[in-house]
């Protein structure tokens, strides 16, 4: 078994290094989908984080019960079942609260970070790790997921969380909020941080040679 | 042969617990989650005729028409109906509630429904107020003037968003002509 990481560096891990957006390429589905405006990724973060945490602590619990030869069923049904549990719960008694994040929750369970991270993470480590890890992958995917949706709604209809920023003059650019310009967005902010990333170690690398 | 039954086993506890869960969470939230709907469908109904404080289903509809509700004040006369419709928009369909005044004059119309499709950008304006408005004082006993400009109406189409515009404003006409019946029942 490898060292084990600190907390801190578990709960950076899903925020920085692998942000499941950008670095691990993961939930696209719903990136696409919902990144129409900021809020939607504020929401979409969320619920998505609060499933993370709840699938990765009840998998990592069940980590030596679950025979690994048909971990994957067990992973979904766990999953599935955490997802309409809180679902019900929620349009249950904070009726509020689900009308506006209620939309993304069966968007959840087809989110494959969740699933991503049962199998990469939570079925290999204990409960609190586990834990952290769907706490910085959740908000790694928020943070991402939010940045993508007020580029969006900023180029595509003028506004950032509803709030108009360029006027009323400014004739709104639409593509961006079609499916088309996601990609295009989506495949800039991939490059970008490619770029950054790359810049990153290269400069590591000539410090340690130095 | 023994490794196979152990691990349909496993699973199948794995299974049963998450259904048991599931069976006793739906059990608990089943009434509050029906509350919540009833009251949610009410408010929903009062938005589009705020002048009405309680509603009754009516029993007999016309055939195209969802739901008619009729709508009481707080003392207990006829204040308004309410109709729901839902008609093909651009992306798929929309469900459309209309509420009308005991004087005949469109009191608000809601745009939207779990299903709604229409283009963010494009048809998805016919759910903002600056669409719906536009109805708002029309008489509903001349229902046939109500359509959108290009069909010779008065309604402004939200604009390059004409299919969209036209659907709900055909949706409009209907439930308003389905609504002068009961309207007239309470006179």
């Amino acid at each position: 078994m490898e060292k084990k990481s600190s907390l801190r560096s578990v709960f950076l891990n899903g925020i920085i290094a692998e942000n499941p957006t950008f670095r691990l390429v993961l939930g696209t589905c719903p990136t696409m989908a919902v990144t129409t405006s900021a809020i939607n990724g504020v929401g979409m973060g969320l619920a998505a984080t609060f499933v993370l945490i709840g699938s990765n602590v009840v998998i990592s619990l069940l980590r030596n019960f679950i025979p690994d030869k048909v971990r994957i069923p067990s992973f979904i049904v766990v999953i599935c079942t955490f997802v309409t549990i809180v679902q019900m719960l929620m349009q249950a008694f904070v009726a509020e609260l689900y009308a506006s994040l209620g939309m993304f929750i069966p968007l959840i369970v087809v989110n494959c970070i969740i699933l991503a991270r049962a199998e990469a993470f939570a079925s290999k480590n204990g409960v609190g790790r586990s834990a952290v890890d769907g706490m910085g992958m959740g908000l790694g995917f928020t943070l991402a997921i939010t940045v993508m949706g007020a580029i969006r709604e900023l180029i595509g209809n003028g506004t950032v969380f509803g709030l108009s920023v360029f006027g009323a003059a400014y004739q709104p650019m639409l593509l961006l909020i079609l499916p088309a310009g996601g990609f295009i967005v989506y495949g800039l902010l991939l490059a970008l941080i490619n770029v950054v990333t790359a810049r990153a170690k290269k400069k590591k690398e000539v410090e340690a040679n130095d | 042969m023994r490794e196979i039954a152990k691990l349909g086993a496993k699973l199948l506890l794995i299974s049963a617990v998450a259904g048991l869960l599931l069976g006793a969470t739906n059990a608990v939230t089943a009434g509050p989650i029906q509350a919540q709907s009833v009251a949610a469908a009410n408010a929903a109904r009062q938005s589009v005729l705020p002048s009405a404080a309680s509603f009754e289903r009516a029993a007999e509809i016309p055939e195209g028409i969802d739901e008619i509700h009729l709508g009481y004040d707080a003392s207990g006369t006829l204040a308004g109906c309410t109709g729901s419709i839902t008609v093909q928009g651009y992306g798929g369909p929309i469900e459309i509630t209309v509420g009308v005044g005991i004087d005949g004059a469109v009191a608000g119309v809601s745009v939207g429904g779990s299903n709604f499709q229409e283009t963010a950008g494009l048809g998805a304006k016919t759910k903002d107020a600056a669409f719906t408005d536009r109805f708002r004082g029309l008489d509903s006993k001349a229902a046939d003037s109500i359509a959108v400009v290009q069909d010779g109406g008065a309604i402004d189409a939200v604009s390059a968003a004409t299919v969209s515009s036209r659907a709900v404003a055909n949706g409009v006409r209907q439930v308003c002509a389905a609504l002068q019946d009961y309207l007239a029942e309470g006179n």
